[in-house]
């Protein structure tokens, strides 16, 4: 099983510091020189951080013999299987975040409707290309099939 | 080849009428100071509109052409923007053709082509003639290369099933909306309080006004559902032919449709409690062309509007081949969960009726909801079910109405296994099979509430299922 590179996290990590930030100028324009208005962000970035370590820790993804395999989710735990014949197309993904901590996604459709869901996230890019190859060759492999 | 001329004078009227009704809306202010200069004014005005629209769609039909070649269809359309459009015709998953009650008497078809994926119908011939409507779902269906014999072809065709009379006004009856209903009595229990209070301060007596009220929508809403479904399943005809379905079928907008047999992805038994309570069912299919916005507004094509359960399970069994192995229950644990959630749920509303000033009889009713949630929660385990047989898998699911989907497990796109909190605690997960066509509205297949160990068995078996019928799928498409 492949974890996400712990950039993953330290990305995660930043999007919650903003959002602590915000919070507490909203808080402090809102209620000013109250001691809970501390509180909430403080609480924001304790609970933020943990929910992040858990989330880091639950995501997980293989490419096995036949079929793309994920798992994640805190709350309610996933594991996907996707067989590489039902793969339509793969798209590796970088937004601006991703593109400063230097990661990228793979993300991959299949002709059902949660499918398009499926991704693997904080992957190198060079990993991610490779990746994206790997399964668009398998994919192309079966291309003879109707795919639904 | 072009669509037919006659869409021409039918297109452009049809765009006037959107237009005039918007007129109408915005100018009924107006209508007092109306003579005769006024009128033909707007008689002029109607005439030189009709003409401009009529000129367009001239343009539009002039532009607008489309092809069959040996294994795709080809449209080429766009007065200003050209645009060019290939579909392979094995790729297409149905084919529609629809008329309603002016197309029937000018003489023209709609035909719709759906395939996999995107949220709208990829190709709309609006419009053609009937005979050629028909000509292009034979194409279609048959492939372009074997017209000749398509006559052959069509004496093959066995009727498989057809609507009786008794039946229809039966269905129409029976297969009654119910989120509809839901939905009105929950705006209703909502307003009625504050509606009586209204009307009491009036010096009218509130309860009885109201009451009539809801018995007169109660009964509206009956009579429009049975309406609408009079009208949708009329006539309703189902043909099986080698290789597909064709059903026809509507009173007012009469449609047809093919669906090819190996485009089927699940084939659905619907037993609502009204249909169980009376020996009824429904069977519909799906396939991957319906999905997104489409599937959602009309819902999948019943394949039997109704007819008894036994009637129906042979249908189920000639069209796909099912061996039935028995259902087997979810875990006894979701049951005592379910309990628990009903409980949780009903105990605080049960406490907040006894602030004063709340109702006894709503007090009443809590409290019986509550006694009843022993029932409920047993019912609700009692129809979930799964059964994995050795082409395809089948899931039970819902009490009010009971959907039992049978799928083959070639049809599977994706597996994916969940737990949530509130599982975990009871060591449940559920398997849900991903399966193409099932739009966000329309539920892919799922076995919810499974023992957590059984789900990672069930997971890995269906999946080495799925493997099995790929092998087995790929050596019959080579022997052909």
């Amino acid at each position: 099983m492949r974890s996400p590179e712990t950039r993953l996290a330290y990305m995660w990590f930043a999007e919650l510091l903003v959002l602590v930030f915000g919070l507490y100028v909203a808080v402090s324009v809102v209620f000013p020189g109250k001691v809970y208005s501390f509180l909430a962000p403080v609480a924001l970035l304790v609970l933020g951080s943990a929910y992040i370590v858990l989330e880091y820790r639950a995501w997980g993804f293989e490419v096995r013999d036949d079929h793309l395999y994920l798992e994640y989710g805190v709350f309610t735990k996933v594991k996907t299987m996707v067989p590489f014949v039902r793969i339509q197309h793969v798209d590796t993904q970088r937004n601006a975040l991703e593109r400063v901590f230097g990661i990228s996604r793979v993300v991959v459709y299949t002709a059902g409707t949660r499918g398009s869901d499926v991704k693997a996230k904080g992957l190198l890019p060079g990993e991610a290309d490779s990746m994206q190859e790997k399964l668009r060759d398998v994919a192309i492999e079966s291309e003879d099939r109707d795919a639904v | 080849m072009k669509l037919s001329w006659k869409s021409i004078p039918y297109r452009a009227a049809r765009n006037l009428g959107t237009l005039g009704l918007v007129f109408l809306f915005s100018s009924t202010g107006s209508l007092r100071n109306f003579n005769f200069v006024a009128a033909a004014l707007l008689g002029t005005g109607v005439l030189i509109s009709y003409a401009v629209m009529a000129a367009w769609e001239y343009l539009v039909w002039k532009n607008y052409s489309y092809s069959i070649e040996e294994d795709k269809i080809k449209i080429m359309q766009g007065v200003i923007r050209k645009n060019q459009r290939e579909i392979p015709l094995k790729r297409i998953q149905n084919v529609d053709i629809s008329r309603n009650i002016v197309h029937r008497v000018v003489g023209l078809s709609k035909v719709d082509l759906e395939t996999a994926g995107g949220s709208d119908t990829e190709a709309s011939l609006k419009y053609v003639e009937p005979r050629e409507g028909e000509r292009i779902r034979d194409l279609v269906k048959n492939g372009a290369e074997s017209e000749g014999d398509m006559e052959v072809e069509e004496e093959e065709s066995e009727a498989f099933y057809e609507i009786s009379d008794g039946k229809l006004v039966l269905l129409s009856a029976i297969s009654l909306d119910r989120k509809t209903l839901f939905g009105f009595f929950t705006v209703f229990a909502f307003f009625s309080a504050g509606l009586g209070v209204a009307f009491e301060n009036l010096g009218l007596p509130g309860t009885l006004i109201l009451s009539i009220l809801m018995t007169g929508t109660v009964v509206l809403i009956f009579v429009s559902n049975f309406v609408i479904n009079f009208e949708k399943y009329y006539g309703f005809r189902l043909w099986k032919n080698s290789d597909s379905l064709r059903y026809e079928r509507g009173l007012l907008n009469r449609k047809e449709g093919s669906i090819p047999l190996d485009k089927i992805q699940t084939v659905t038994l619907e037993e609502n409690i009204l249909k169980r309570l009376t020996g009824y069912a429904t069977l519909k299919v799906e396939t991957a062309g319906y999905s997104g916005e489409k599937a959602a507004r009309q819902g999948s094509e019943a394949a039997i509007p109704l007819d008894s359960r036994k009637a129906v399970n042979r249908f189920a069994e000639k069209l796909q081949d099912f061996e039935t192995p028995e259902t087997m229950n979810i875990s006894r644990r979701a049951r005592k969960r379910y309990l628990v959630r009903y409980i949780l749920v009903l105990l605080p509303l049960v406490v907040l009726t006894f602030v004063p000033g709340v109702p006894e009889a709503v007090t009443a009713l809590a409290v019986l909801l509550l006694l009843l949630s022993p029932v409920a929660a047993h019912l609700k385990w009692k129809n979930r079910g799964y059964s994995t047989g050795k082409d395809h898998f089948r899931t039970v699911n819902g009490f009010w109405n009971r959907k039992t989907m049978m799928t083959p497990y070639y049809r599977i796109q994706n597996l994916i296994e969940t737990q949530t909190v509130f599982q975990r605690r009871w060591k449940l997960s559920s398997l849900t099979m991903d399966v193409a066509g099932a739009g966000k509205i329309m539920e892919n297949p799922v076995i919810h509430d499974v023992d957590a160990e059984t789900a990672e068995k069930l997971h890995g078996k269906i999946y080495s299922s799925f493997q099995e019928s790929l092998d087995k799928e790929s050596r019959e498409s080579q022997g052909n």
